[in-house]
Formats: C-alpha cells, sequence, structure tokens
C-alpha cells in the first residue's frame, strides 16, 4: 500500500442543528395540544370552536408528537450518527435541505389541514393524498441521501445503530405507501382503496408498525449512539443486538392484529397478532437490557449526568412499554383494556417515557457539542427530568386506573342477567377525577419541555455554531481479498437454516391435522437443536456470517426487506385474496348518497376517535350495544371506522335505537339528552352546507374500488340525497318542529347515524347478482 | 474499526469492535433473557396448535355463540321480541342456518324454496306467520307431516333455526307456489 495520507472529513452538522430545532418547537406545539385535548376530555367547554374540537385536535395532536416531534428527533439523531458512525459526510447538502425544509412544510399543512376536518379518518394516517404524496417524496429523498452514504462509506463494517436506521428507512415506506393507497374524490378528498376488514388490517398493520419502525427503532439505533458515547462505556453485546435487532424486525411486522383482538377480523389472524406480540417481549427486551447494561460501571455518572439520567429513565420505560404491550396483546387481557384509557396511558408510557426522554437526553448533550459550549444550566436539566417524571407517572396511573375501571364497569352484569351499570355515562362520569388528574401529568410533562426548550435556547445564545470534523486515512473501501460473493453469501448456513424454519412454519401452520401437529414438534425440537448445536460450536475460524455481511449494506439492505415483507405478506395478502368474493356474496347494501355524504362528515369531525363501530362477541357488550358486529356490516366501508376508543358508546348498531329528533338535538347540545357527557356540541352543522354536486364524484370514486353502485344511482346521486335530505327535514319538522335546510352537515349526518346497524332490506330476486363495475362500463 | 489490537474491560470483558470511539463487547446472553425469547416462542406454538391445527379451544365468537345458546336454553315462555332480536344477531343466525340445512332442508329445499314443505321465503303461512307461532310450528310440527323438532332440538336450537327461518322472510326465493294465508306484521 501508498504512503497513506489523511483526509479532513467536515460532517454536515447543520442539518442536525435544524432538525433539533424544529423537534423542540414542534414538540413544545404538539404536547400543548395534547393538554388542550386532555382539559376538553375533562371539561367540554374547552371545545371552543368547530376547528379545535377533540375530534380535530386528536389527531393533529397524535400527528405532531409522532411525526414532528419524534420525526425530527430522529433525524437529527440519524443524520448526526450515521455520518460520524460511517466517517463520510452527508453526501448531498441540498437532498438534506430539501429534506429538513419539505418536511417542515408536511407538518405546516397538517396544522392546517387537520383543523379543517381535511382527513382520511384513519389513525396516525389522517393527512390526506397530496400530502401523503408529499411525504413519500420527502422520505425517499432522505433514503437517497442516507444510502448513498452508506455506499460512499470509510468504515467497512456498519454498527448496530445504522442496522436500525436502515430498517426503520424501508419499512416505512412499504407502510406509507400501502396505507396511503386510496383513490382521490377531490383535491381534499380520498377514499381507501381497502374496505372493511381489509382496510382495519392494513390500517393496523401499518399503525403498530408506525410505532415500530418510527418510534422504536430509529430510537434504538439512536440509544445505541448515545449511550455509550454519553458513558464513555463499551456495549453490553455485540451477538446481543445481532439477536435482538433480527428478532425485532422480523417478528414486530406481525404485530398489527392486536389492535383488533375479539373484532370481526378472522380469528387466524387475531391469534397470529397475539403470539407474535408476545414472542416480541424478549427481543424488544434484548435493547433495553443492551441500552441498561451498557451502563455497567458508569451508575454513578447517574447521580450527576442529567442526561444520563434522561437515558436509563428512557430504557426503562421503554421496558415497562414493551412489557405492558405483549400483555395488553392477549386476548382476554385486551376484552377488558381495549376501547379504554389503559391504552392511552400505555402509548403515554412510550411516547413521554422512551421518546420524550430519549429525545431530551441527546438535545441536552448534543446542542452544547454543536455550539461548541457548555450547558446553560445542570440543574434546570435536573429539574426538567423530575418534573417530566412525576408528569408521567401521574399520567399513567390516572389512564390505569381511569381504564381498568370503565373496563370493568363496562362488564359488570347483574346475576340475574342484565348490565350492573347501564348507562354508558355512568361509566365515563366515574372517570372525571382521573381525566384531570391526567391534565396534570400532561401539564407537568409540559412545563419540563418548555424548561428544557428554554435552557436549549440560552445555551445556543451562549456559543456558536461549530461543524464536527475527522481525520480519515484511506478514502474510501479497501478492495477485499476473497469477498464473498452475493450468491456465496446466500447459501450460507445462516440462511438456509432460516429458510428452513421459516418453510416448515409456514407449512406447518397451514395444517390442520395430526401431521401438522406433528410437524410443529419437530419444528420446535430442531430449533432446540440448533440452538444447542451452534452454542457448543466454539472456536470458529475466520470472521462469522454476520460480521461479513455487516460489511456489505446492499446485502443486508435485502435481508432487512425480506424479514420485514414475510409478516406483511403473510397478513394482508389472504384478505385481499377474499375480499373480491365477500363482495360479491355480500348482502349488505351500499350506502345511499345521503349517508355517503353523512358519514364523510362522521370522519370529517373525528368522531372515530371516540365512537367505536365494532360489537364484540362478549354477553356484557351485546347487552348493551347488541348483536356482535360481522365482517358484512363494514364490507363497503372505505375507509372502515371501527374505532379503537371508547369515550362515548359503540355507533355499530346505533342506528333503529335513536330518532331523527333525539340526534338533532344531541348535536346542538349533547348534555341536555346526555347528562355528565363530555362530547362537544356541534352547533355549526346545523348551517354549514354540503354541495350535493358532488356526491355523483364521490359515488363514482366508490365505484371504481368495488362498492357496487349502479351507474344509475351514481348519475342520480344528486338528487337521490336531496329526496332523503328533505324526508329528514319533514321528519324533523312534524316531531321536533323543527326547521333545518335540507342541504347541511347535520341532515346528513342523521341520516348516516340512523343507517348504522340498520341496513334496508332489499327484495332482489336471489341469483340476481349486480353486475360487476367493469363489465357494465365497457 | 481500527485495526489496532482492542483492549478487555474490566465489567465488560473483552472488546470486539469500536466505531467512532464506540467500543463493543460480547457478553454472554443472561439466561433468563433467553428463557423468555424461547418460552414466549413455544408458547406461541402451542398457543397455535391449540386454535388452529387442532382447534380444541374456542375462538371467543364461538364461547359466546355457546354461552348463547345455554342462555336460550333456559328462560320463561318465548316472545316475539325475543325471536326477532335473534334474526339480527349473525352468529345465532349461523348456527340456525346450520340447523336447518342438516334438518329441515331436506323437505324445505337449501333455499328454503319448498319442495315437500312449504316456501319458507314469502309472506304465506299455513300455520301462522307471528315469531311465536313459526316457532310453535317447529317445536311440535303439523299434522300434514312436519315432525316435532322441539324434543330432537331442545329449546335454545328451536329458537335459532326460527330466527334463521324469519329471517328468510320476503325474500321470495323462486319456488313452490305460495301457501296458507298472507302474514302482515303488526304495528307498533
Amino acid at each position: 500500500m501508498s504512503e497513506s495520507q489523511t483526509t479532513t472529513i467536515v460532517y454536515n452538522d447543520k442539518i442536525t442543528r435544524q432538525f433539533i430545532l424544529a423537534s423542540v418547537v414542534f414538540g413544545v406545539v404538539g404536547m400543548l395540544i395534547g393538554v388542550i385535548a386532555a382539559l376538553q376530555l375533562a371539561f367540554w367547554p374547552a371545545n371552543v370552536s368547530e376547528y379545535f374540537s377533540f375530534g380535530r385536535l386528536r389527531p393533529l395532536h397524535t400527528n405532531a408528537v409522532i411525526f414532528a416531534f419524534v420525526g425530527n428527533m430522529i433525524f437529527a439523531g440519524m443524520y448526526y450518527s450515521s455520518q460520524r458512525l460511517l466517517k463520510v459526510r452527508l453526501p448531498s447538502d441540498l437532498l438534506g435541505a430539501i429534506h429538513f425544509w419539505g418536511w417542515q412544510l408536511i407538518i405546516v399543512s397538517a396544522v392546517i389541514t387537520l383543523p379543517l376536518g381535511i382527513t382520511q379518518g384513519k389513525e396516525y394516517a389522517e393527512l390526506e393524498w397530496p400530502i401523503d404524496i408529499a411525504i413519500a417524496g420527502i422520505w425517499l429523498v432522505f433514503a437517497y441521501n442516507f444510502f448513498w452514504m452508506l455506499k460512499r462509506r470509510n468504515e467497512k463494517q456498519l454498527y448496530v445503530a445504522l442496522w436500525f436506521y436502515i430498517a426503520s428507512i424501508i419499512t416505512v415506506t412499504v407502510l406509507h405507501v400501502v396505507n396511503s393507497m386510496v383513490i382521490p374524490v377531490g383535491l381534499f378528498k380520498s377514499y381507501s382503496v381497502f374496505g372493511g376488514v381489509q382496510d382495519a388490517l392494513v390500517q393496523w398493520w401499518y399503525g403498530h408498525n408506525a410505532v415500530a419502525f418510527f418510534l422504536t427503532t430509529p430510537v434504538l439505533g439512536i440509544m445505541y449512539y448515545f449511550i455509550p458515547k454519553v458513558s464513555n462505556r463499551p456495549v453490553f453485546s455485540y451477538r446481543l443486538s445481532i439477536i435482538h435487532f433480527w428478532a425485532l424486525v422480523f417478528l414486530y411486522i406481525w404485530a398489527g392484529p392486536h389492535h383488533l383482538l375479539n373484532t370481526a377480523l378472522p380469528d387466524w389472524a387475531q391469534t397470529v397478532g397475539m403470539i407474535f406480540s408476545l414472542m416480541l417481549w424478549a427481543p424488544s427486551w434484548g435493547g433495553m437490557l443492551n441500552g441498561l447494561l451498557t451502563l455497567r460501571g458508569a451508575w454513578d455518572q447517574l447521580r450527576t449526568d442529567p442526561v444520563l439520567k434522561f437515558f436509563a429513565a428512557g430504557v426503562t420505560f421503554y421496558g415497562m412499554a414493551t412489557f405492558e404491550g405483549p400483555l395488553l396483546s392477549i386476548k382476554a387481557v385486551s376484552s377488558l383494556a381495549h376501547y379504554t384509557d389503559w391504552i392511552i396511558g400505555h402509548v403515554h408510557a412510550g411516547a413521554l417515557g422512551w421518546n420524550g426522554f430519549m429525545a431530551a437526553g441527546m438535545f441536552y448533550w448534543l446542542v452544547p457539542r454543536l455550539y461548541g459550549t457548555k450547558l446553560h444550566n445542570k440543574a434546570a436539566a435536573n429539574w426538567h427530568f423530575y418534573i417530566g417524571t412525576v408528569g408521567i407517572l401521574l399520567y399513567v396511573v390516572a389512564m390505569w386506573v381511569a381504564g381498568i375501571t370503565q373496563g370493568l364497569m363496562w362488564r359488570a352484569e347483574l346475576p340475574e342477567g342484565g348490565l350492573q351499570y347501564g348507562n354508558f355515562l355512568e361509566t365515563l362520569i366515574e372517570l372525571r377525577l382521573m381525566y384531570w388528574m391526567r391534565l396534570v401529568g400532561g401539564t407537568f410533562y409540559l412545563l419540563g419541555f418548555v424548561l428544557m426548550a428554554w435552557n436549549l435556547f440560552m445555551t445556543v445564545k451562549s456559543g456558536k455554531a461549530v461543524d464536527g470534523s475527522i481525520e480519515v486515512a484511506n478514502i474510501g473501501l479497501a478492495p477485499e481479498k476473497n469477498r464473498k460473493t452475493w450468491r456465496e453469501l446466500a447459501v450460507a448456513q445462516p440462511m438456509q437454516v432460516s429458510a428452513l424454519v421459516l418453510i416448515v412454519t409456514i407449512v406447518a401452520g397451514f395444517a390442520t391435522s395430526l401431521a401438522g401437529g406433528a410437524m410443529l414438534v419437530t419444528l420446535v425440537a430442531v430449533l432446540i437443536l440448533i440452538v444447542v448445536f451452534q452454542s457448543l460450536k466454539e472456536g470458529r475460524i475466520g470472521p462469522s456470517w454476520h460480521s461479513i455481511i455487516e460489511g456489505r449494506a446492499g446485502f443486508f439492505t435485502v435481508l432487512v426487506v425480506i424479514a420485514v415483507l414475510i409478516g406483511g405478506v403473510a397478513e394482508i395478502v389472504p384478505t385481499i385474496i377474499a375480499s373480491p368474493s365477500a363482495l360479491k356474496s355480500t348482502t349488505n347494501v351500499p350506502y345511499t348518497a345521503l349517508e355517503l355524504e353523512g358519514r364523510d362528515i362522521y370522519i370529517k369531525e373525528g368522531c372515530y376517535n371516540c365512537h367505536s363501530q365494532m360489537i364484540r362477541p362478549f354477553t356484557w357488550e351485546v347487552a348493551r350495544y347488541g348483536a356482535p358486529s360481522t365482517p358484512e356490516e363494514s364490507v363497503f366501508d372505505h375507509p372502515f371506522q371501527w374505532g379503537s376508543k371508547r369515550t362515548g358508546p359503540d355507533l355499530a348498531r346505533e342506528g333503529p335505537l335513536k330518532s331523527v329528533a333525539w340526534h338533532y338535538e344531541h348535536m346542538l347540545d349533547p348534555r341536555k339528552s346526555s347528562p355528565g357527557s363530555n362530547m362537544p356540541p356541534y352547533p355549526h352543522m346545523a348551517t354549514n352546507t354540503i354541495d350535493f354536486g358532488d356526491t355523483e364524484g364521490k359515488l363514482r370514486g366508490m365505484r371504481r374500488i368495488g362498492v357496487p353502485y349502479t351507474i344509475k344511482e351514481v348519475q342520480l346521486a344528486e338528487s337521490s340525497a336531496n329526496a332523503q335530505a328533505a324526508l329528514i327535514v319533514q321528519e324533523l319538522k312534524d316531531t321536533a318542529n323543527v326547521t333545518i335546510a335540507a342541504n347541511t352537515e347535520l341532515v346528513a349526518l342523521i341520516a348516516y347515524l340512523k343507517r348504522l346497524g340498520n341496513p334496508p332490506i332489499v327484495e332482489t330476486p336471489e341469483g340476481e347478482e349486480a353486475v360487476p363495475a367493469a363489465e357494465e362500463t365497457k | 474499526m481500527s485495526s489496532e489490537p482492542l483492549r478487555k474491560d474490566e465489567i465488560q470483558g473483552q472488546i470486539v469492535h469500536v466505531y467512532d470511539g464506540i467500543e463493543e463487547a460480547d457478553n454472554a446472553l443472561p439466561h433468563w433473557w433467553l428463557a423468555t425469547f424461547f418460552g414466549a416462542i413455544l408458547f406461541a406454538v402451542f398457543y397455535w396448535m391449540f386454535h388452529e391445527t387442532f382447534p380444541v379451544a374456542d375462538y371467543p365468537g364461538e364461547t359466546y355463540a355457546k354461552a348463547s345458546l345455554a342462555a336460550l336454553n333456559k328462560g320463561g315462555p318465548v316472545t316475539d321480541k325475543e325471536l326477532m332480536t335473534l334474526t339480527e344477531d349473525a352468529p345465532m343466525l349461523a348456527t340456525g342456518k346450520a340447523i336447518f340445512m342438516k334438518e329441515c332442508a331436506a323437505c324445505h329445499g337449501t333455499k328454503a324454496e319448498g319442495i315437500a314443505g312449504p316456501n319458507l321465503t314469502d309472506e304465506f303461512w299455513l300455520y301462522g306467520g307471528s315469531p311465536s307461532e313459526v316457532f310453535a310450528t317447529i317445536t311440535d310440527g303439523t299434522p300434514k307431516g312436519m315432525p316435532n323438532w322441539g324434543p330432537k332440538l331442545g329449546k335454545g336450537a328451536t329458537k335459532q333455526v326460527t330466527a334463521y327461518v324469519l329471517s328468510l322472510r320476503n325474500t321470495n326465493v323462486a319456488g313452490k307456489a305460495s301457501q296458507g294465508e298472507k302474514w302482515i306484521a303488526p304495528t307498533e
């Protein structure tokens, strides 16, 4: 080799500084909105306007915290650590700037559109299709820059943090693209191409893995970089990082259906969701162990260093949340906890404890270094930690108590039959104190965060932006001797074993016989034998297969893609295949034009944030709401509206129970008919109008994604909507002496609510099926 | 990764990699961790076997169906209201349909279009069309040759099959011509 020359590489740290600033600003905004939403639940008059009612603010809160606060935080951490781990500057400053400004523009568009009620009605994926396209574009810019950086790296081997970044970037792309597949019916309106059960499955495959690959894996990567860096201690175990990384990436993607336990989702998919969630427990704790045990020999630093306090507590909260998660995924536990505040407590243990504290630790450490100075006030950082911890505990305990209380009250049956708390409101009013306690906890946490914002601002003011640099000998990667080909790597023993285990598992999973059982037992035996065999095999010569692929970014990435795709394909494809026959055999009838418009109002107001439309097969649930929901009933629902939380009662069979006059009263002043309710009033719906001229386009869109409207129904949408609205107006006049315009949002919403659980009886002779859309349009 | 010899840490043991100054040790996995990892996998395998491979354990829907059948077998006299509620209960209807296909389809047809027995999909009834009259007909049989199903099926299953029959009313499947009197639902 020739005389080694060193080159100075200056990192692009500007982008890290920008993302940190954005994260702190949007963190304050997102948490403030969260506090307001918490206030609204405890004190309904806080729903001050149409634009800031709970149903519209809650999606803004979740989107702001996930994509603006944590999003900007992970970008900051990933850009900072990746450049250093790869010993290379970000290849394109321009693409980096596009990523930064594009992402902020997306956030601003969310802040504008969500209060306006422009939403797709799918949780954590509310943003409408033009914004979704922008997200995909900006994400690809980020991905391009990142993989370009991998290609130009001056460090052969990829450190574990980078594995997590690769998995995050790949998987979020797949999740976002699949879940955002819609048919636009206007610039700000679209319908999911998936309907009913299918949409539920895709949505929670996405929703769960947004938690996994947006809130968890990037932050695990950040943990792997910053905890050893800050504590100056060696990472506990390389082999643990290998096993927990692959287990996490492979298993996580399957666990989505645990959000749909005991619903109309096919039982096999529910079982898959449950067992994969349980299997996730140990891999998640693997991450916690590698974080906490890295601090062995550094525990004394925790007393003095606020950064390590935040990291240690953050990782501990991660461990707590990832134990609670599998617990909640057990069907029996879910029957108690689902739809209650327990779930809200669970997410906030993760979001406030894990994400919020990891972010705080990272910011307190990075900002002084990025500005060549010292933290302005260490005592304030310690205070932030204590206020924040108390805040989380108050919040989480309040939600545990509220959730378990309400869950138990819902299911309390009298010995002679019937419900002990037959009125839903009784179970809500019981929680009022806990809702105030949650508000106090959330406010504490926000105050701590504001303290941090001030502290960081003062730190920035006292310093000057500096970019890190490094001296690198020999730019580029040296050519390898005996470089293994892709083919050699792909047929190596670990690949053979993985493929074998996978194939046997899949085949055995389908079996429903003695043979299947025998195969499953054999599989388990083989698994154990392999592990034993591997552990006995010592003194390997040469680098292990895994250390080879750590040096092969392309091969590694392909393996990650395969690992995350298997679960998604296995779960989603069967329901998509079954979909046409489900649509063909259904006896359900699509919504009328007016009902569809009413449903769009339901989505616009975010009713799904507090009302479910999915009755589970339990006697107490049937006693309260009626017969268990079936897949049939939501077969034309694009998007599905099963909901995930019952701050109000289930509405799946609401239609026949209440009169149009009741709904009218209830929407204008919920407390008139339901004393003690915390539902926001909706007087604006009585005056806001709908242009039925657009209804035809909506039905046409629905028809294109398989809802069997006839051409005639589509063409007559406007007159049909007007005619049905006139009937409701007349009924309101006759029964309540109310005068309301026929084209108001309220009339349409009432039409929709009356339809729920009350499908029209159609008298079509057997054997005559609706002509499929494709044939008719020819 | 630097090429200098790697040190041994007194707590974490031998360092195996260094990246950007971050040292990585390679400690063995704690046994309790391995136990939870493999324990959960084993549990998953057996749970799947119990529910899917050998469906010995009931799913929530099945548990509910059994509990509701037990509840149906108890209770006082059958009312129209109870039977009409059952017609909106999908799992009940599914069970009712299964019983119908097994026991009733031979005489009434798989689409209830009528063979030896009358068409059940129209509005006309020989022995009364109110829900409790249909239930009584199925329970006690008819002079024309329909057996009394009550003792054989039990009260609960009879209710379920009644609910299924009621759900077919007015679906007007082409088949045997209408017999009996037209039944009109009483207005409330």
